[in-house]
């Protein structure tokens, strides 16, 4: 960013300064014949048109950008603009990459909670299946015979046209009848 | 170049000037070339990778991709519950795990089968024959505990995995087997009404389709969608629990103080249709239905057919009292035989000529006194009311393999069958079929569909009633009253044939039944002993039946009725129905408890006797 910045503060170099650079960077290979590739293909001649920039000393030109800038504003705010719009970015970014950990985190608490619903939904049906198999008759009817418990030979029914005992008012209701009444009292 | 132009001492070697040692590979140019040239053959292998993976092989790699990485879960549903009237699971589906293998991912099998074989309870040897294969996958065992699978899981063998399946559990046991039916390896009904409403009890079954990582957990931003199973429906039957274990019980102990090879109980409620139970000797238990023989898990109440023998004399005392041919008071002559066509007929016992009422004829079970009767209701009669008491079809419980029985149309008769269908022989019935007949006079007359399921529970917990059951009205319910009267005298007069059912402080309206069994070889050989009744006989709540296959003694009035009595006699209790539902009027004095137990007769509560005779 600084060397597009600093490429864009400094004036463009004219055509004819730059043509002796290109001669002195291209020199005549007959001349150069018998000395090392090296020397002849990785020489730089300096020029004194060409921007710093283009000169591998960009470290120097970000240096000079700050004040460079202090002595441009516009070319300042440009440099906020694109820090804001970078900043921007990098937050947006972030928060991607957070949200998408709270959506992992809570996909994996939501598959947690899937098995814990399955096991529990699992423990119901197994209890389900104890109480069924203990409220079996058979098994009812064998422990009230182990506790000597036995099935009425005789029954007795009350016959008789019973009111109701409790009215909603509260106050009890004399049985219809004298034979009930003495059923209910008891001898 | 010569080497003349470069001086004394001095010659090419190897591209090099000798002495000054130059190499190409210090060029630049030739260093920068060569790295062009790796790079673009690089560049190009890379391309030309990029156009096969992504353009020539471009689905094969999609595929494999999405195979690796996507995963579709088939979810089995949840098979729905049987439950009876109260809600008490009579069946219940658990989650169990299944152990499976892929033979090829397992490298030590004799190790694997030997570390398997104590928790599966299989031998090593067994297990080991199963890994044996070439096949990428194999059952080593199927719906073992989650316990057991837990285990099985922490032994972490390559090549061995769960897969959740459900199991069938019947935690009653025997109770109601032969209603409830039974299920296969699959969960697929086989029997009973595991099978006849097998659609709607296995649900619908689910999926969850998601990008996987390779840890198999879902991919949180990837695809998931998930399709739940629906459950199956549970249902609920007109079963209640504790009567279906009176029945059974009762008819075991009668099975075994008689001698009988089998035996069937039925409960039902002649208001609404309702079957309280259905108990079937022998019997089995559903969670281990293969170990039993095809002749036990036979549901005989609905699918055996026998012939009713006296209790057809129900509808022969019906058709006549509708048809006005006899009245209760009727008086017939009844000799011990009597001559159709080529054949004498017999009454049970040898006796000189009797002058009974039709009552009397009813409530002794005398099989000349009813020939005389259906010979004057004709043939015709007699077959209508058979067919409007529903013989000849099945009754609409829409059970698996019920049968409709036997009941030949009029043309097929023989000359001698006024002699044997008005007392019950010559027709075939189920036990079903005879039990609404009984309900249909204990109703007034009015026949009610019999209904087993009572409704369903839906996914949602939402209980669908069963529609009201059909009815249609056979007889008038003054003769059904009438019929009830007399057949009040077959367990409360001297002389009537199934005291040994009456209920202490009920009363008790029934018939007893001796028939004899057809040999399929001809001829007739062995009895069904039978006893089916109602009460409280003035506005019946229950009836029940009872039929002993071959019990000794022969007599359904001695044998079945016994049984008749125990079940009956706790099904009231359970219910809470009491003796005389129609009380005195108002001011008149209460009946005193009726300590007699029940046994001994009155003459005075049989049917007023009327001087008329029928013959």
């Amino acid at each position: 960013m600084a060397r597009r910045a600093s490429a864009l503060q400094q004036p463009r170099p004219s055509r004819p300064s730059s043509s002796p650079a290109r001669k002195s960077l291209a020199p005549p290979a007959r001349k150069n014949l018998g000395q090392p590739a090296r020397k002849r293909h990785l020489r730089v001649v300096p020029s004194p048109s060409i921007p710093a920039t283009r000169q591998g000393k960009s470290n120097k030109t970000a240096a000079s950008n700050g004040k460079r800038a202090e002595a441009h504003p516009k070319a300042a705010s440009h440099l906020l603009k694109w820090t804001a719009c970078w900043a921007l970015v990098a937050a947006f970014v972030f928060g991607l990459v957070l949200l998408n950990v709270f959506v992992a985190q809570g996909s994996f608490q939501l598959a947690e909670l899937r098995e814990q619903v399955a096991d529990q939904e699992r423990q119901y049906r197994q209890m389900r299946y104890e109480v069924a198999k203990s409220e079996s008759p058979e098994r009812v009817a064998e422990m009230a015979s182990r506790l000597g418990l036995v099935v009425p030979a005789e029954q007795e029914y009350i016959l008789g046209r019973p009111r109701t005992l409790v009215p909603e008012t509260g106050e009890p209701e004399e049985p219809a009848d004298a034979n009930m009444k003495a059923l209910l009292e008891g001898p | 170049m010569s080497t003349a132009t470069l001086g004394a001492g001095s010659r090419l070697i190897g591209g090099r000037v000798s002495g000054r040692r130059v190499s190409r590979l210090n060029r630049p140019s030739f260093r920068l070339m060569l790295m062009l040239i790796l790079l673009a053959t690089g560049l190009v292998a890379i391309s030309a990778r990029m156009v096969f993976i992504q353009v020539v092989s471009a689905d094969r790699f999609t595929s494999l991709a999405a195979e690796q990485r996507e995963r579709r879960i088939d979810l089995a549903p949840q098979r729905g519950a049987i439950l009876d009237r109260a809600g008490n699971e009579l069946a219940i589906s658990l989650d169990h795990n299944t152990v499976i293998a892929n033979p090829r991912q397992v490298p030590d099998k004799p190790a694997a089968a030997a570390a398997l074989a104590p928790l599966l309870g299989a031998s090593a040897a067994e297990i080991e024959q199963k890994l044996n294969t070439d096949r990428g996958f194999v059952y080593v065992a199927r719906k073992v505990g989650t316990d057991v699978g837990a285990q099985v899981a922490s032994l972490n063998i390559p090549g061995v995995s769960l897969v959740d399946e459900s199991k069938r559990f019947y935690p009653s046991g025997s109770l109601a087997a032969h209603i409830v039916g039974f299920v296969g390896l699959d969960n697929e009904g086989l029997g009973g009404l595991e099978s006849a409403h097998d659609g709607l009890l296995t649900g619908k079954p689910g999926f969850v389709f998601m990008e996987r990582d390779p840890k198999g957990r879902a991919i949180a931003a990837g695809k998931f969608i998930e399709r739940p199973p629906a459950p199956g429906h549970d249902i609920v039957l007109a079963i209640d629990r504790e009567i279906q274990y009176a029945a059974e019980a009762a008819l075991a102990k009668g099975i075994k103080d008689y001698g009988a090879k089998a035996g069937t109980v039925i409960v039902m409620n002649p208001e609404n249709g309702d079957i309280l139970a259905i108990a079937n000797q022998p019997t089995f238990d559903p969670n281990s239905f293969a170990e039993f023989k095809s002749d036990q898990r036979r549901n005989r109440a609905l699918v055996d057919v026998y012939e009713p023998g006296s209790a057809n004399k129900v509808i022969t005392a019906a058709a006549a009292l509708e048809a006005g041919v006899v009245g209760p008071s009727t008086m017939m002559k009844v000799p011990d035989n009597y001559r159709i066509a080529d054949k004498v007929f017999h009454d049970s016992h040898p006796h000189p000529v009797l002058n009974l009422s039709f009552a009397e004829v009813i409530q002794q079970s005398s099989n000349i006194g009813t020939i005389k009767v259906g010979l004057k209701l004709g043939k015709e009669r007699l077959y209508e009311y058979m067919e409007k008491f529903g013989y000849g079809k099945p009754t609409g419980l829409d059970f698996p393999g019920e049968s409709g029985g036997i009941l030949p149309k009029t043309d097929k008769w023989w000359d001698t069958s006024m002699g044997t269908i008005p007392i019950g022989q010559g027709v075939a019935v189920t036990p079903m079929q005879i039990m609404g007949v009984f309900a249909t006079v204990a109703n007034d007359g009015l026949a009610v569909q019999p209904q087993l399921v009572k409704g369903v529970i839906d996914e949602e917990g939402k209980r669908k009633p069963a529609g009201t059951p059909a009815s249609r009205k056979v007889i008038e319910p003054e003769t059904a009253r009438t019929l009830t009267e007399i057949l009040v005298g077959v367990t409360e007069s001297k002389n009537g044939t199934g005291k040994a059912a009456a209920v202490p402080g009920y009363k008790v309206a029934g018939k007893t039944g001796t028939a004899q069994k057809p040999n399929p070889k001809g001829g007739y050989e062995g009895y069904i002993g039978s006893f089916i009744g109602y009460a409280p006989a003035e506005d019946a709540k229950l009836v029940v039946g009872v039929m002993l296959d071959d019990p000794t003694p022969i007599w359904g009035g001695v044998s079945a009725a016994p049984v008749f009595k125990e079940v009956m006699q706790f099904s009231l209790r359970h219910l809470g129905i009491g003796p005389g539902s129609v009380l005195p009027p108002e001011g008149a004095p209460l009946p005193a408890p009726d300590r007699s137990g029940g046994a001994a007769p009155d003459p005075s509560k049989g049917a007023p006797v009327n001087p008329g005779t029928a013959d």
